[in-house]
């Protein structure tokens, strides 16, 4: 049915950018999800609270530097610091939660890693609550405001900031994964771990760098999710946690180019999509919807295509 | 992950909750019925007597947010009942202040309401919050006991959807159907705001809120071009920010509280400077100006309650600041709940009765007493009309705005 | 000193013991095969050796060194490489990436290596960058022992390289372990093909219901009535 868009064309640049700026932080996250249920087809439920400490980590050290008082340059380091800080805290949860609650469990049933998974979520989601009495914190408000534009986009410079590093960080990861020694070892323990320790690959370890290299991506999403929202609090994890894992499923859990593309998609259809929805005469969804839209849509692709949007044959997975 | 089974049986159990949540979120965004006054039906309140032995306390609840993001506003509100309870004794018992977490959500509000009731409480203060309120009615008045919220506005606690009116909750504070008008004629008269945008938390309060001043701005000649809801604890505005920024409103009217109201006010000054920025009674508390810093600078708020002028203020003021340490409007309804503690303490002096060395109090009785209450108390004049709602006096809401890091009172 | 020592071996899985006590030696520069019926526990033998799964008793010693507690990977740097039955390829990885796994465990320049393995299998050389899954049966088996053969092994575990193979690429495949023990690496073969195995066999082994009933040079045992009646279909 055509329908006709009444609002204007600055309206769905920029809601299209503020989808991509959201799609962007479920990529980054997804990507964790995507690679564990890669290798031990498990899903970590605890991935969304690895964010959450990554994002804390971040805060803690752009505070430690100066927090408000930062200007100038300077501020262009201390983000620096801030994700170096972040990644290496989510780094440092993960191979923990991995050595801990996972590894031990290695061969057991799939329901208790994944019991394990969900019963880590919530002490990790409780410590940090009962840590910071469940209030939330607030970001140093020092990212240069101001917008850049090109045609009918307008681009607010922490939305580009956001959205360009997220994905610089997923082309790294990408090429780490295609182009190197580790990524080949990963992929083929994601195959078939017995025939990967065959050819020499220590399975062990090359699980623990998944969850390194899933970690270092959500510590990254955790300090641009700060500085671009500003609010952060311990249970901040759990919905973007569940979006990222629906991402990940949309683009068929285990493939990472699946959970990128899936982040961008379920990104867009929270705001693009919602808008075009209310497009049609008689439909009015609040912003109050987005869950519902994002939920509805994992359902429907569990239900009519378990293996993904892009469901491509298990032969050419990456 | 699933074996072919476990995966559709894992699909239907998310189709069924993501059904709930759209039962949930078409449920909860209307409200049917605004009229006020008419008929008022009990449903029937589960009265007893209870008896306290001696050398025992009088146990009195409190219901409200004591950690998360909205201590700020629970926290300074027990001190006041504690101050109000502070060395009264009723025939040799001395009065006993149990505070329960409630975190200011509808599961809080009941979880606290059962415990409440196992310690045996007589009455309560409480809960603070609308949609905590809503919760907890229910298990209270069959209980037969009680509560005095000196905070919840809402619309719906005094009107419930099952028509009949909760015998047992009466509030010290104003309804939100007093604040909405008020906000509406400022916004239109003082600020000269032909158009609005509504941004809305989805709970009790937040719809109550919205209902009520959305009905009021049409009246007085005002446009909504557009509203939207939100979740507590959510912390994306941005999607909203872009529909407001299409919309052009001359102001943006915020219902909901400062834990929102915070990351909201900072995104949308991001992208719109000088949009007014209008909210009520939920932000107007320091946490706001602490979080959004140089964002919350001329945000405009209200508050449903006295100009606090009388003499009972100034007493009730200068003894909680020496008490508690905190300033008295550094966060809003703690002379109101220290109203609403010593409405049900003066009526227990009244009902108790000593019998064979026990302290005997007829719940029925202390009912009664409490809405039968006329007090010059430290809010303004405190009278009850059948519903529970506080008609004493004619309270003009107050209106402030922060400037230079404060809240500067506006007159009128 | 035997290159590989296996003594009194017993492995099996669950509940279910499939090699009850066998023992067996390999010398450097040998073939030696391991021949028997289905289920008379000749890949369990291999399994427990590679460190696949872990014996349940008895001592595996590579090079003087024991081995049977080890994991495969630390196996595999010691220089035991092994074809597992169904060759194991990766199938989402190219025929290249496949070649570069079985290398893993190489730090040291591979242009050599991947000649010689081109050399062998001149059909790898032209499929490089397709995906290992989309290769024939027999190609799949080529790029198993090529691929085994870039880790450089001092001994190659071969589990049924013959199986669902036609007879031309049957007699291809066998040439090329040959050609393999000619270059200087020892070969313990697990086959069904029990008289192609004994005719390129140096020693062989008759494995019955996870035992060691019969010993010899594969001349002698080609030449045994009972291997000739039990696996060279002659009556």
């Amino acid at each position: 049915m055509p329908v006709a868009l009444t609002l204007s064309v600055s309206f769905w640049s920029d809601q299209f950018v503020n989808g991509l700026t959201t799609g962007s932080l479920y990529a980054l996250i997804a990507l964790g999800y995507t690679m564990v249920y890669g290798v031990l087809k498990m899903i970590n439920f605890a991935h969304g609270e690895v964010f959450m400490l990554g994002s804390f980590a971040g805060y803690g050290a752009l505070v430690a530097m100066g927090g408000n008082e930062l200007s100038g340059p300077v501020i262009a380091l201390a983000i620096l610091g801030a994700v170096i800080v972040a990644m290496s805290a989510s780094v440092s949860a993960s191979v923990v939660i991995e050595r801990l609650a996972y590894r031990p469990l290695r061969g057991a049933p799939r329901l208790a890693p994944l019991i394990s998974a969900i019963g880590v979520s919530i002490f990790l989601q409780y410590l940090v609550l009962e840590q910071t009495s469940a209030r939330a914190k607030f970001y140093p408000d020092i990212f240069p405001r101001g917008s850049i534009g090109a045609g009918p986009f307008e681009i607010t410079y922490i939305q580009l900031f956001l959205i360009a590093s997220s994905v610089a960080m997923m082309a790294l990861l990408y090429a780490v994964i295609q182009r190197t020694r580790l990524g080949r070892a990963i992929r083929a323990v994601a195959e078939n771990p017995t025939n990967a320790s065959l050819m020499g690959v220590d399975v062990n370890r090359t699980i623990v760098f998944v969850f390194i290299l899933g970690a270092a991506m959500a510590g990254v999403a955790g300090v641009l999710y700060g500085l671009f929202f500003q609010t952060i609090r311990g249970s901040m994890g759990f919905i973007p946690g569940i979006k990222a894992f629906t991402a990940a499923v949309l683009g068929g859990i285990g493939s990472i180019p699946g959970a990128m593309a899936g982040g961008y998609v379920l990104g867009l259809a929270e705001t693009v999509g919602r808008e075009l929805l209310n497009e049609l005469p008689g439909v009015n969804l609040g912003n109050q919807w987005r869950d519902v839209i994002a939920f509805t849509l994992l359902v429907t692709i569990l239900i009519f295509r378990p293996t993904g949007i892009f469901a491509q044959r298990s032969t050419t997975r990456a | 992950m699933f074996g072919r089974k476990g995966r559709s049986r894992f699909a239907w159990l998310l189709l069924a909750a993501s059904f709930a949540m759209v039962l949930a979120a078409a449920c909860g965004g209307d409200d049917d019925d605004s009229g006020s006054g008419g008929d008022v039906t009990y449903g029937k309140a589960g009265f007893k007597t209870v008896e306290i032995a001696a050398g025992q306390p009088i146990k009195i609840g409190y219901s409200g947010p004591l950690s998360g993001d909205l201590k700020g506003i629970g926290e300074p509100i027990l001190k006041a009942i504690e101050l109000a309870a502070k060395d009264k004794t009723i025939k040799g018992h001395s009065i006993q202040i149990v505070a329960k977490d409630d975190l200011c959500s509808a599961d809080g509000g009941a979880s606290a309401a059962t415990q409440l009731l196992q310690e045996g409480v007589v009455a309560v203060v409480g809960p603070i919050c609308s949609g905590a309120v809503v919760a907890a009615q229910p298990q209270y008045e069959q209980a037969g006991i009680t509560h005095v919220s000196p905070s919840s506005t809402a619309h719906k606690p005094t009107y419930p959807d099952r028509g009949q009116v909760f015998e047992t909750f009466l509030r010290t504070t104003y309804s939100d159907d007093i604040q909405g008008p008020a906000q509406a004629k400022f916004a239109i008269q003082t600020l000269g705001a032909k158009t609005a945008y509504v941004v809305y938390d989805t709970d009790a309060y937040g719809t109550g809120l919205r209902d009520a001043f959305t009905k009021a701005y049409e009246k007085e000649g005002g446009k909504v071009v557009g509203s939207e809801g939100f979740e507590k604890k959510q912390t994306d505005f941005k999607a909203i920010v872009t529909n407001i920024k299409n919309a052009k409103p001359d102001l943006v009217y915020f219902a909901g509280f400062y834990s929102e109201a915070t990351p909201f006010i900072k995104q949308l000054r991001a992208e719109m400077k000088d949009v007014k920025f209008l909210a009520g009674d939920g932000v107007k508390n320091d946490e706001f100006i602490k979080g959004a810093g140089a964002d919350a600078e001329g945000a405009y708020l209200s508050l449903p309650s006295p100009v606090y002028t009388g003499e009972a203020y100034k007493t009730f003021g200068d003894l909680f600041e020496k008490e508690t340490g905190i300033k008295r409007d550094a966060s809003p309804f703690v002379a109101e709940a220290y109203d609403a503690a010593t409405v049900i303490i003066r009526a227990l002096e009244k009902v108790a009765q000593e019998k064979d060395g026990k302290l005997v109090i007829d719940l029925k009785k202390l009912n009664e007493e409490i809405r039968k209450t006329e007090l010059d108390g430290a809010s303004g004049k405190i009278k009850f009309d059948a519903r529970g709602e506080n008609v004493g006096g004619e309270t003009p809401v107050s209106l402030f705005q922060v400037k230079n890091g404060a809240f500067e009172q506006l007159k009128q | 000193m035997p290159l590989l020592d296996v003594r009194d071996l017993r492995a099996g899985y669950g509940a279910i013991l499939a090699v009850k006590g066998i023992s067996l030696h390999v010398d450097e520069g040998e073939i030696v095969t391991l021949i028997g019926s289905n289920g008379a526990g000749k890949s369990t033998t291999l399994r427990a050796i590679s460190g696949v799964i872990r014996p349940r008793g008895g001592e595996v010693t590579f090079d003087g060194q024991r081995i049977d507690r080890l994991q495969p990977h630390a196996i595999v740097r010691l220089g035991l490489s092994h074809v597992p039955e169904g060759r194991g390829i990766f199938h989402s990885l190219s025929v290249y990436e496949n070649l570069l796994m079985g290398a893993y465990t190489r730090g040291d320049a591979l242009h050599d290596d991947l000649e010689r393995v081109y050399r062998l299998f001149p059909r790898l050389k032209e499929r490089l960058r397709q995906p290992g899954g989309t290769l024939s049966g027999g190609e799949q088996q080529m790029l198993a022992i090529g691929r085994a053969l870039m880790a450089r092994p001092r001994l190659l575990l071969l589990d049924e390289p013959s199986m669902g193979l036609s007879p031309v690429l049957v007699e291809t495949i066998f040439e090329t372990i040959q050609a393999i023990r000619r270059e200087g690496a020892t070969v313990l073969l697990v086959e069904q093909n029990a008289l192609m195995a004994l005719e390129i066999a140096d020693r062989a082994y008759v494995l019955e219901s996870g035992e060691i009933t019969l010993a010899g040079t594969g001349a002698e045992l080609s030449r045994d009535d009972s291997v000739r009646r039990a696996y060279l279909g002659e009556g």
